[in-house]
């Protein structure tokens, strides 16, 4: 789901559930592929960061 | 050092909320859009993660699970970053966007955490009103990140 902006009025939009033969040959191909991430994404082990969930954030603040 | 941290919201107080970011909101569109999600959010329609940088909350992201032709999907609802803050790379964040953080994060930590229990295959954004630069922002970010147009509606999707 995701929003959108129509005629001034915010709808709700859902992936399609049935697409077109295309497309479907395209998720089937792309559902295969191995990406490395941790590569990609290494500069995110130099930052750091922490999760908290609310309850447990507002413990420590 | 600077702290980040990311703060998971199952519950939100909307004005409390909708105050804090007030200054740092584009328009009314954008407002009425994060009430909306606010609301969702409270019904247990979505979950928002909040990046805070120093403190300062700078960014929110809002996940739901969704299926894209059976494959099941977990879907960017919306992604908001504070407007100071918005489409600028960050020396001390080795010359990353905010919104770039936010989703290597979704993607590197939450994805994996979530895939322990039940399966995801893709993460799937909206671009905002469908916009080509956003389109191509996403895409560019994004390793092996497509774009889906089905119904005259174009997605990005990611294989995770």
């Amino acid at each position: 789901m995701a929003y959108k902006w129509e005629n001034g009025k915010i709808k709700r939009v859902s992936l399609p559930k049935k697409v077109s033969k295309k497309n479907k040959e395209l998720l089937e191909k792309m559902a295969e592929e191995e990406v490395n991430y941790d590569e990609i994404f290494s500069f995110l082990n130099k930052l750091n960061i922490k999760i908290y969930d609310a309850a447990e954030y507002n413990k420590i603040k | 050092m600077m702290r980040l941290n990311i703060i998971k919201l199952n519950k939100i107080d909307k004005v409390t909320f909708l105050t804090y970011f007030k200054d740092e909101i584009q328009n009314n569109r954008e407002y009425e859009l994060i009430k909306k999600l606010v609301s969702d959010c409270n019904k247990g329609k979505n979950t928002i993660y909040i990046l805070e940088i120093d403190n300062k909350k700078t960014a929110f992201i809002g996940l739901s699970f969704d299926r894209i032709n059976d494959y099941p999907s977990l879907s960017v609802e919306y992604l908001f970053v504070i407007k100071s803050l918005r489409g600028k790379k960050l020396q001390k964040f080795y010359n990353k966007k905010i919104s770039e953080i936010l989703l290597a994060f979704i993607i590197e930590e939450i994805i994996p955490k979530i895939k322990e229990y039940v399966s995801i295959k893709y993460l799937a954004l909206y671009p905002d009103m469908q916009n080509d630069n956003l389109t191509e922002y996403y895409l560019s970010l994004l390793p092996n990140a497509f774009k889906l147009k089905e119904n005259k509606e174009t997605w990005i999707l990611l294989k995770v």
